[in-house]
């Protein structure tokens, strides 16, 4: 490659990084939000970029997502209070916030996230081309492998009652209603999912983006809407200049984050969320600061490690929303490219690192002056905008039916993972070969 | 062991079945799923349903207005000398105290049977996750004891106690523990969560599981075929092998901790002891676990998938495929060593480095035997609960 080229695309990787550093300041957003918007812009304006070098808008997307997937957790981490009365634990990063110490797991999320960075830019270069080979041994075997996660996500669904019912039968009941809840949850949102796949209602033009408003409607909104309802106020925040980390922490956080990043980067539909459920368990993930560690180390090598595999040459592994963008209008074929893109990455990831400690800073401020509240209400708004844009009102009436889904894990106490039966379900079952007949048989062919 | 190792190593042993193997590859079949759900299925049992229908006759909840120790070690107490005094078992149930959504009070017992006592202690509130909660970080809504009796008290028993559980218990969050004063001999033996690895883990069961696999499988031959004799068929009686084994899989994969399981259902109720080489809560161990099934999986995969078109090393030179039995052999024991040895041996070699150069700020060394043993027996218990009510604590923060 032209010295030249490469030197545009890092400057297009840093622009991508630096609307990421914007972009991410709005809570609730996802990076696939994010990409959604910029390709709906692109292909809007397309005559304007149609003597430009794809590699750049490739380098652009790459720093929109290195930049995002390291600081979109900062402003959730900051604007969006656990209000305990809606939810029946709190999260490790959420107790952090009401202990004032939101920085200290910014932090520790960061060195997570720069664990996987370190990873994807030293290992993948040398041992990635073994993932031809996994890719090659799994592939007949998706299906039951995403079965597998279906199966161990609903056997290990867990009653939530302290089981002070009076008598066996009352307190079987206790237990089995909010196992129950949980199993409703995650049939109805696999039943929207089966609707999602197999019928088209998005407008056309906007089909790749059809999974947009089912997200938004069923992780961000009710996020949002939570935030709005919340009462408790935010601590002031103190920024710390050492946390208490030892080397076993970040070791047994970070091979967990990997362990699942590759996991669901591997496979079909198993998002981060309940790829950190299970590596959790395998490793046996231990205390807050690893649980924070494997999330921020989770997210950079599904986001992210994922995204590389598209580009290395022999293996050009297709998964996630940024791949699929990018292969609209790129098709890597070179070492050269590979190389390119993996030094990009580690550039815009270490850059993104080092900024996270400033930008935390900046949340911290924000939230110290803003009521949370106008923030969430701003980032719903944008949402729905955006989701209003992209995909118009059809995709506003799916999104209102997902939140309408979404919001049930919070008021009955279930496990929010339940939800991600949109993915897995309609997956599943259409690998297993029966995705078809099953749709037809509920009428939606 | 934690559910995910139980599950793996059900999934393992379904795919060391070459007609499983065979029916995932050509008949899109979830018989391996079969083996992971039949591996989990006894821990599934135990924390949703035998929990429930386990009786209680003495049930302890501390009033929240009015924090107290005495009632709570008198009510133990007199549920062991009432074991003693009737010659049956007598059950308590301990509560939590849940505050709000993410505080609960916490309190304790100790079961002291040199001195015969058993003493009770208020304790902090914590959070779920278990952090200890105080000063301004409590959120102002956590309602005040109106007051306050004696936040510790011990209560005296007369009979003489087998206490397998040198160690305090604490009663935290989720659903608190239960205890079984059984009479043992002249003594009263401490159970420790006594509906945990009892008829659910029993090899009867897992026989019965096999039986109910083999009659789904076997009625769907019957009814694809119409004809009666295809029942018994290859594919049912696999189906029956991998139901059975992946079940007694899990009981003999907690075989490997401390606390052992009740292998003589229904004849006898009695817990038998592990090996002791592990337990539950071992990271080590777990991590071992999870990565043999892994390889075991990969193993199979390999073999089977003709896709992949795998060729180990040692067997370059050598004719002939993995139906061969020497190019298998020689296949799986190159895998074996390179693939599974080095890598356990790396983890173990440099776990081990690390423990003895790199030791953890605060924490004691136990040196007594004794003592270590059983708190791995208390560990290995709360270990698989915490696993199995824990689930949340890594749920789905990042999609």
């Amino acid at each position: 490659m032209e010295p030249m080229l490469i030197l545009s695309c890092l400057v297009f990787a840093l622009a991508g990084g630096l609307i990421a550093a914007a972009a991410s300041l709005i809570p609730g957003l996802h990076i696939y939000n994010v990409i959604a918007i910029t390709m709906s812009i692109l292909f809007a304006v397309e005559h304007l970029f149609a003597g430009l070098d794809p590699m750049l808008m490739t380098s652009f997307l790459i720093g929109l997502v290195v930049g995002f997937s390291l600081l979109f957790t900062i402003a959730s981490q900051y604007f969006q209070p656990c209000d305990d009365s809606y939810r029946y634990i709190m999260l490790p990063h959420e107790k952090y916030l009401f202990e004032g110490r939101a920085h200290e797991a910014v932090v520790l999320g960061s060195v997570g996230a720069l664990v996987a960075v370190l990873a994807i830019g030293i290992i993948f270069p040398f041992f990635g081309h073994y993932a031809a080979f996994f890719r090659d041994l799994l592939r007949p075997h998706l299906y039951w492998i995403i079965g597998a996660v279906i199966v161990f996500l609903l056997m290990t669904e867990w009653p939530k009652d302290p089981g002070t019912g009076p008598t066996p039968a009352k307190r079987m009941l206790d237990g089995w209603g909010s196992i129950l809840m949980g199993y409703f949850c995650f049939g109805i949102a696999g039943l929207l999912g089966m609707f999602i796949f197999h019928r088209t209602v998005i407008p056309v033009d906007s089909t790749f983006q059809s999974l947009m408003p089912v997200f938004v409607g069923l992780f961000a909104i009710p996020s949002q809407l939570l935030t709005l309802l919340a009462t408790v106020p935010i601590p002031s925040q103190n920024v710390c200049r050492t946390i208490e980390l030892t080397g076993e922490d970040v070791i047994r956080g970070g091979a967990s984050g990997l362990v699942a990043g590759l996991f669901s980067g591997f496979t079909p539909a198993v998002t981060p969320g309940p790829a950190l459920l299970l590596s959790g368990h395998a490793t046996v993930t231990g205390g807050d600061r690893q649980f924070i560690i494997g999330g921020g180390a989770g997210r950079v090598m599904y986001y992210v490690g994922t995204l590389l595999f598209f580009f290395m040459p022999g293996v050009f592994l297709r998964r996630g929303g940024a791949a699929i963008n990018i292969s609209l209008f790129f098709t890597p074929e070179t070492w050269a490219q590979f190389l390119t893109i993996a030094g990009l990455l580690v550039l815009v990831g270490s850059i993104s690192f080092v900024g996270s400690l400033g930008y935390s800073r900046l949340a911290r401020l924000i939230v110290a002056k803003v009521p949370y509240k106008w923030l969430s209400a701003g980032g719903m708004v944008v949402m729905i905008a955006l989701v209003g844009y992209v995909t118009g009102w059809q995709g506003l009436a799916i999104m209102g039916v997902a939140t309408l889904i979404g919001i049930i894990p919070n008021l009955w106490h279930t496990r929010r993972i339940n939800l991600l039966a949109v993915l897995l379900v309609p997956m599943f079952l259409n690998m297993w070969g029966v995705g078809a007949d099953v749709a037809r048989w509920l009428g939606f062919l | 062991m934690k559910g995910i190792g139980h599950f793996l190593t059900g999934i393992a042993v379904a795919s060391c079945f070459p007609e499983a193997m065979r029916m995932t590859l050509q008949d899109n079949s979830l018989i391996l799923l079969m083996g992971g759900a039949f591996g989990l299925l006894p821990d599934t049992l135990d924390f949703r349903i035998g929990r429930y229908l386990w009786p209680r006759q003495h049930v302890v909840t501390p009033d929240l207005k009015r924090l107290d120790a005495r009632p709570i070690a008198e009510t133990v107490a007199r549920a062991i000398d009432e074991a003693a005094e009737t010659g049956k078992p007598s059950l308590v149930k301990l509560n939590t105290l849940k505050v709000s959504a993410n505080y609960h009070r916490t309190y304790s017992i100790f079961v002291d049977e040199e001195r015969k006592v058993v003493r009770a202690r208020i304790g902090p509130l914590r959070t779920m996750g278990q952090v200890m909660g105080g000063g301004g970080h409590l959120p102002r809504s956590l309602p005040i004891p109106e007051e306050r009796g004696d936040l510790e008290w011990e209560a005296p028993y007369k009979a003489d106690m087998v206490n397998l559980y040198h160690a305090e218990t604490s009663v935290g969050i989720f659903s608190g523990p239960d205890f079984a004063f059984v009479p043992d001999g002249n003594r009263i033996r401490m159970d420790f969560i006594p509906w945990h690895r009892t008829w659910a883990h029993s090899p009867l069961l897992g026989i019965l599981c096999g039986i109910l696999a083999l009659l789904v499988y076997g009625l769907i031959g019957w009814a694809k075929s119409g004809d009666p004799s295809d029942f018994f068929t290859t594919t049912s009686l696999t189906a029956f092998g991998i139901a059975t084994l992946a079940f007694w899989g899990h009981t003999f994969v907690d075989q490997f901790g401390v606390l052992g399981s009740v292998l003589f259902w229904p004849f006898s109720d009695r817990r038998s002891g592990g090996f002791g080489w592990t337990h539950a809560a071992s990271v080590l161990g777990n991590i071992t676990l999870n990565f043999v099934c892994v390889a075991i999986v990969f193993w199979n995969l390999i073999v089977y998938t003709t896709e992949a078109n795998v060729i180990l090393p040692w067997a370059r030179g050598m004719s002939g495929g993995y139906s061969d039995p020497l190019f298998y052999l020689v296949s799986l024991a190159n895998y074996a060593v390179y693939y599974v040895a080095v890598p356990l041996l790396i983890l173990h070699v440099g776990a081990r480095l690390y423990r003895r150069f790199i030791p953890h700020r605060g924490q004691a060394e136990i040196r007594d035997e004794e003592y270590r043993a059983d708190g791995r027996k208390s560990d290995e218990v709360l270990a698989e609960s915490d696993a199995e009510q824990g689930g949340e604590a890594t749920d789905g923060g990042t999609l």
